[in-house]
């Protein structure tokens, strides 16, 4: 079978898999059946990596992407349950102004891209990008990549941080430091709060 | 000689419908999770296009590279933007961004 026919078949295929479950995951009702459709999609969009031949890439997609992303969102869906019931899109103004706002969008976007003279470079080979990758990161692009990492740490302290537990800032409001200059007779008092406060 | 039937308009197509849904969603959505899904759809798209550079120019892995490099920092963005939507949920008990008017004048 010619090659470029099979490409362009899974392109369609692919194709048709992201744009259906987006518009999915932009349409349900239910916020748990739109992360369900936000995974169809972000697989298609591996496909579509592995297409175009960045096989590394693609298996990133699916391990940070589906494996960490996503199951963020879904747990964050779930430690937000009571907003299940909220009712999830706006007045039919708000709608139809962001109907109007994307179609615009594309409408930019699509005429830019056809218009543009693009430079081809015909067929290029799809040889294995892992190593040279590796290569890449570890001399051409030290810099950035240490830079990544020490973004990572900062962004999950930062998390931790903000969502860390109401104890902390409890026991920082009650006068539990002033305490020391004052008789004993407050420090039970204060203790009992503490433990309210940490029971709760 | 065979003739490619794609060329690399139509992944840009591709990933501009992509960018246009996103848009949508983050417009029209009223949960605060529901637009950083929005936020995910754009964020894909933008990686797409990189990818697809990365596959018609003859600069080799740099496209790749970059895309690897978005992801990477996507994954914090979303960490902590869940940790925000997580405690505006714990201090107002809703994530309808319609109700957090706290700042509102």
């Amino acid at each position: 079978m010619n090659p470029y026919a099979l490409e362009a078949a899974f392109f369609y295929l692919f194709s048709a898999m992201i744009i259906g479950s987006a518009l999915l995951v932009v349409l349900f009702r239910n916020i748990v059946r739109s992360a369900f459709a936000l995974f169809f999609t972000l697989f298609g969009v591996a496909g579509i990596y592995v297409l175009l031949g960045a096989d590394f890439v693609g298996v990133t997609q699916v391990l940070i992407y589906i494996g960490g992303v996503l199951i963020l969102i879904v747990f964050g869906v779930m430690l937000t349950h009571r907003s299940y019931s909220v009712d999830m899109f706006n007045r039919l103004g708000t709608l139809v102004m962001g109907a109007v706002s994307a179609i615009v969008t594309f409408t930019i976007i699509y005429y830019a891209v056809r218009r543009a003279p693009w430079y081809s470079v015909g067929y290029k080979p799809a040889l294995p990008t892992t190593q040279p990758i590796g290569k890449e990161l570890l001399t051409t692009y030290l810099l950035p990549f240490e830079l990544v990492s020490v973004l990572l740490v900062l962004a999950m302290i930062g998390a931790a941080y903000l969502i860390r537990s109401e104890v902390t800032t409890a026991r920082e409001r009650s006068p539990i430091t002033k305490t020391g200059d004052n008789d004993s007779g407050l420090t039970p008092e204060v203790s009992s709060t503490g433990v309210k406060e940490r029971g709760k | 000689m065979l003739v490619s039937y794609l060329s690399i308009s139509d992944y840009l197509i591709l990933s501009g419908l992509l960018f246009s849904i996103g848009v949508f969603g983050v417009l029209t959505r009223k949960n605060a999770i529901a637009v950083l899904m929005g936020v995910e759809l754009m964020l894909n798209a933008a990686n797409i296009n990189l990818v697809v550079f990365s596959r018609y120019a003859e600069t080799g892995l740099n496209g790749q590279i970059f895309a690897l490099f978005s992801i990477v920092i996507a994954a914090a963005e979303v960490a902590v933007a869940l940790a925000i939507v997580i405690a505006v949920y714990k201090t107002t008990k809703t994530i309808d961004l319609d109700k957090e008017d706290t700042l509102k004048g």
